[in-house]
């Protein structure tokens, strides 16, 4: 029998905490990235993209909550994999979401700086990307439940930006309204292809929702909070999501459109009213901060579950004695952040995010037919029940596939050498780490508080 | 100097401080837990 203490995070976060987590992350993809549906499939074809992702999605965050919400551990898809997959699988997921989240971060930064130059060329963008990182960071590192109350704080004056912009337009007077969607926009130009082809991009709509899962430890009830933040995050964001095509798709022309850095921005300066231009700038800001605010959590509690579950180094599974919080996965990750910020390749950081992003939702669906033939319902106390299984579970791995083979036209170097990163990583853990695995660490809150699985 | 070297250098400065109280903090618990006064953690 070990006699080490397992370091557990303090349980301080509500619905609320997990709604800001959510889409704290994600919102920034509704200020950028997500036009590039345009310019691949069309006006119609980025909103039926848009939509197609929002069933992946929906999907997804039915398929994590029911499994998230009977595993209330640090660690969201990473602890389901160590507990329906096993080890190899549990640290390839755990490293994804690492990946995922400090390359978005990484990201999120470089963007702060790129706006603030926009305010006037003598301003030099790195510092303000430390800053972001650096300032970020030190919330994180002081307390979770500081952080996330900020992150919804931020996240709700972003939000209210994009109505403010679509009330702004006089949407619901045709005689007034500014929207000219007849004109601006180019239906379908490339058929049904296009749609596919604007799939990777429409994922920006939602990409990182899936984090909520991530902090079910520090919840006060994981059974009421993962639920309820998950899913109304999710139909917050479908339907901003929806607003800013719409308002958009009627300010600007899609030629621009498909190309545009910042498309809420440049509607809102299509507008021409200051209050607005102001409002959609400050909005696009705190989105981005919002999105690597979030991004540092999440990366974080992944880099100490693995830490805690000896998948990796145990130095990294210490909890801080006044905050609570993963201190040394915190700081530890960075430097990793600022090294990526510094690289200044933002669509290769992007494109391994998502590589990484997809590769855990397609496992996420593997994992839910596991789950459900090993705990049946009724077997143990579910907090969530996904209706209609196996259907989510399907429609998640038809079209995380179906993403990954447009992926592939467009970026299959990047793929491939996203693929043998994590050849690489698990040769690693197969021939060198798997010795130093304790697995009764690993699964004794599992083995604590469930039944035998059946077959086992 | 003008303005905006003025904000650039404030946040340069503000980095930096930010990181000086991090890891202050990092090394007193750090060594906290090495001298065993540490509340949380650690093996036993």
């Amino acid at each position: 029998m070990s006699t080490t203490k397992i370091e557990r995070l303090s349980k301080v976060l509500g619905p609320m905490h997990i709604w800001a987590l959510g889409v704290g992350i994600v919102l920034v993809g509704e200020f950028m990235g997500w036009n590039f549906t345009i310019a691949k499939g069309g006006s119609i074809g980025a909103i039926i993209a848009c939509w197609i992702m929002g069933l992946l999605y929906v999907s997804l965050v039915m398929v994590n909550t029911e499994m998230g919400s009977v595993m209330p551990e640090a660690g969201g898809q990473y602890t389901m994999a160590k507990y329906l997959l096993g080890p190899l699988a549990a640290f390839n997921v755990g490293l994804m979401l690492v990946f995922e989240y400090v390359m978005l971060e990484a990201a999120d930064a470089l963007v702060v700086g790129e706006i603030l130059k926009t305010l006037s060329p003598q301003i030099n963008s790195l510092p303000y990307i430390i800053l972001t990182l650096v300032g970020l960071t030190y919330l994180n590192y002081r307390g979770v439940y500081a952080t996330l109350t900020f992150n919804f704080i931020i996240t709700a004056i972003a939000y209210v930006s994009i109505f403010v912009l679509l009330f702004a337009t006089k949407f619901y007077f045709p005689s007034e309204s500014l929207l000219r969607l007849p004109e601006l926009t180019n239906g379908l130009p490339y058929g049904w292809i296009g749609i596919v082809g604007a799939f990777q991009f429409g994922i920006w709509f939602y990409l990182g929702v899936e984090g909520t899962a991530l902090a079910a430890e520090e919840c006060r009830s994981t059974s009421r909070s993962l639920p309820v933040g998950a899913l109304t995050g999710m139909v917050t964001l479908l339907i901003g999501a929806t607003v800013t095509w719409f308002v958009c798709s009627g300010l600007v022309h899609s030629k621009e459109l498909g190309s545009s850095v910042y498309p809420l921005f440049d509607a809102a300066r299509a507008t021409k009213m200051p209050f607005v231009i102001v409002m959609l700038f400050i909005g696009t800001i705190l989105s981005c901060m919002a999105s690597a605010n979030g991004c540092i959590t999440d990366a974080s509690r992944a880099w100490f579950a693995m830490s805690r579950d000896t998948l990796i180094s145990e130095a990294f599974a210490a909890v801080h004695p006044r905050y609570n919080t993963p201190y040394r996965a915190i700081i530890f990750l960075l430097p990793i952040a600022i090294a990526f910020g510094f690289t200044g390749l933002l669509d290769q950081v992007i494109t391994f995010s998502i590589l990484s992003a997809l590769l855990v939702y397609a496992l996420s669906a593997y994992m839910m037919f596991k789950f459900r033939r090993m705990f049946p319902l009724g077997s143990i106390e579910r907090g969530y029940v996904a209706p209609w299984h196996p259907l989510p579970s399907v429609i998640l791995l038809i079209l995380t596939l179906g993403t990954l083979v447009g992926m592939y036209f467009g970026y299959w170097v990047n793929m491939i050498s996203g693929f043998s990163f994590y050849l690489i990583a698990s040769l690693w853990f197969v021939l060198y780490r798997y010795k130093k695995v304790d697995t009764e660490k690993l699964l004794s809150a599992g083995v604590e508080n469930w039944p035998r699985p059946e077959g086992y | 100097m003008n303005f905006w070297k003025i904000i650039n250098l404030a946040a340069w400065a503000l980095s930096v401080y930010l990181l000086f109280v991090m890891f202050t903090d990092f090394f007193k618990v750090e060594s906290g837990r090495k001298s065993g006064t540490k509340e949380a953690g650690e093996l036993e």
